[in-house]
């Protein structure tokens, strides 16, 4: 069978792929390596709760922001319910070092006037800030719809200029610069190398409006399924691409691990850009492109505790907490640190459970070397020292938690680890890294046209990081195979 | 007059990092039309010639305009000039 388009990965940019080449009257297949699709959307159970992996909540999904126009487009939005994160405070910043924390509210309004409030004259520093970020953020033309054309250069003033020497630029308030930088957490590049607009896609998108998911990620996850099932896409999950086939420098199919053949006229990749170099012919790629890619630094992996509490504490309720070990930002995501020196993510589960015991995820950042003596192991395959260096793990993690953040309640039990070989097996993400690659200062990311003809890239932080970026990445990629004024015009129809 | 070090700098990274023939690379040669160059290694290209010369490049409108390798080498001396 000959398909017009083969989707390789079903993380949220591969699904969005699928579904907008399918609404368009294309044949299309996806292929998962893993046994389910979407496999770091869904989440898992441990002990009849379900966790959250790799969604816990977005910006810009208030109705007729970007993220909720293009769901619309995608006809997924009548089978999602947002859940609005408490205004007043959706993420707690907390240093326990000396008691200092912020609580961010949505809106800029709002985030100005807190801001004014904690850091007394520091007002113009702070109100330039918000204003690029806004300006920077709505100087896209995939998350400002509203913006006539698409046209945008490859380089941008704010690209080239890191958020640190940005931040430090505007004021020597060393607690204020960490406060406005530590959304780094959430795209995985540190405040020193990532650039003013990458930060700005993020932490912009935050300040507008922030949203959870009704059952969470499975629940995203589960209406993207259903719309592609819906328009007919033939689905090979559990099976590996393990080669990318072109002739004459034209894209023609892809080979799966077991001898498999999906013959396709068009492909989107949706895997590391990293490792899709290893899957086309060595000609295919210039060198300077083949360097370029292979220089791609990836993010940073995590440590993932999942436990059970209780009671949900108020500091978790429509909201998240971020424990601050300091103000070296730029130092978070060194596997030197202790664990009770790096940050802490806290999250509770979206699907709140029937029985007494509720859920909660805290994530730190994490590093392949730390698990190095395990990684050629399968996970069933691993031995006893693997589980006990969890467990003495989680046992320090629990103790250092319920000792910085008193509400957390000492009922507190970690039922799981996942540590980056966890990550890496369940999304064969090298290193386990969370977000894809790294978005540095002055980089250029690939374009989503490659040297093959007919073979596109997508996802992976390409455009931009997270469940938004992801997406966006999905409609920048899809744009450049249909007509990109044309798709960006349907979709403005939804705004 | 372009000094001939930019000139060797310029042939030299195209060459070995795109794959060209040394021999079709004249000041003339168009680097869509004759190189087989495409708008794709245009990217590329800038941050081929920034690591050589270790200096940001990026001045799209002036880059947009490039269409012959001679028009590439008076881009560089007319960046070095600015720099
Ligand atoms: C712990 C964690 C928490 C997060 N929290 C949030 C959050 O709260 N909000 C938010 O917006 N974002 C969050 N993110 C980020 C977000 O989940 C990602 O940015 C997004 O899911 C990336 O989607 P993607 O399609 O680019 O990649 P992926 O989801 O990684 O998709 C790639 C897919 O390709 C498959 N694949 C790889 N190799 C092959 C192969 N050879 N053959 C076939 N298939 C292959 C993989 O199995 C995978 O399913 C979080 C991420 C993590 C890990």
């Amino acid at each position: 069978m000959k398909y017009d388009f083969v989707v390789i990965g079903s993380g949220v940019s591969g699904l969005v792929s699928a579904i907008i080449l399918s609404m368009k009257g294309n044949r299309v297949a996806i292929v998962e390596k893993a046994g389910q699709l979407a496999p770091v959307l869904k989440g898992f159970k441990r002990c009849g709760i379900y966790f959250d992996t790799g969604f816990h909540y977005t910006g810009s999904f208030a109705r007729g922001e970007v993220l909720d126009t293009y769901f619309r487009y995608l006809g997924i939005e009548n089978n999602l319910e947002k859940v609005v994160y408490d205004q007043d405070n959706f993420d707690t910043l907390y240093f326990p070092s000396d008691g200092f924390s912020l609580e961010f509210p949505s809106g800029y309004k709002q985030i100005r006037q807190r801001l004014h409030e904690k850091f007394p004259g520091e007002e113009s520093a702070i109100d330039y800030y918000l204003r690029i970020v806004e300006q920077e953020f709505n100087s896209s033309p995939y998350l400002n719809l509203k913006m006539d054309s698409d046209e945008t250069g490859f380089f941008s003033k704010y690209h080239d200029i890191s958020l640190k020497s940005f931040l430090s630029g505007l004021t020597g308030n060393s607690r204020l610069a960490a406060v406005l930088s530590m959304h780094f957490l959430l795209y995985g590049t540190e405040p020193g190398l990532s650039s003013v607009s990458i930060h700005a896609q993020v932490a912009g998108s935050l300040y507008e409006s922030v949203h959870g998911i009704k059952g969470g990620g499975r629940a995203l996850a589960e209406a993207l399924i259903r719309r592609l099932k819906e328009l007919g896409v033939d689905v090979f999950s559990g099976r590996d691409v393990s080669r990318i086939v072109s002739s004459d420098g034209r894209f023609t199919r892809v080979l799966l691990d077991e001898g498999e053949v999906v013959e396709a006229k068009g492909c989107v990749s949706s895997i590391n850009p990293v490792l899709l170099m290893s899957m086309v012919d060595e000609s295919a790629f210039r060198p300077a492109t083949r360097r370029r890619f292979n220089a791609f630094e990836h993010t940073s992996s995590a440590f993932m505790f999942s436990a059970a509490v209780d009671h949900l504490p108020p500091i978790l309720t429509r909201k998240n907490f971020f424990l601050c070990p300091d103000l070296e930002l730029d130092d978070y995501c060194s596997s030197e640190r202790h664990i009770e020196n790096r940050p802490f993510f806290i999250a509770a589960c979206a699907q709140k459970n029937p029985d007494s015991k509720q859920g909660l995820i805290m994530l730190c950042p994490g590093s392949m070397s730390e698990v190095f003596a395990w990684q050629d192991r399968v996970p069933k395959n691993r031995p006893g020292e693997y589980l006990e260096f969890k467990q003495r793990l989680s046992q320090r993690v629990k103790e250092h938690i319920t000792a910085h953040v008193p509400e957390i309640p000492d009922s507190l039990e970690i039922l799981d680890c996942a540590t980056p070989l966890t990550f890496r097996d369940y999304s064969n993400a090298p290193l386990g890294c969370l977000y894809g690659i790294k978005q540095k200062t002055g980089q250029i990311n690939p374009s989503p046209l490659t040297k093959i003809k007919g073979l596109f890239v997508t996802g992976q932080s390409l455009a931009g990081p997270g469940i938004l970026g992801a997406v966006v990445s999905a409609f920048l990629t899809c744009g450049f195979i249909l007509g990109r004024e044309n798709l960006r015009q349907e979709i403005r129809q939804c705004l | 007059m372009i000094q001939q070090e930019i000139i060797d700098i310029v042939n030299r990274s195209l060459a070995e990092e795109f794959e060209l023939e040394t021999e079709n690379m004249k000041p003339e040669a168009h680097l869509y039309k004759d190189l087989g160059l495409d708008s794709l290694d245009a990217v590329d290209m800038v941050i081929v010639l920034e690591n050589a010369f270790g200096r940001k490049l990026r001045d799209e409108k002036a880059i947009l305009k490039i269409q012959t390798l001679g028009d590439l080498y008076a881009f560089i001396e007319e960046s070095r000039r600015n720099y």
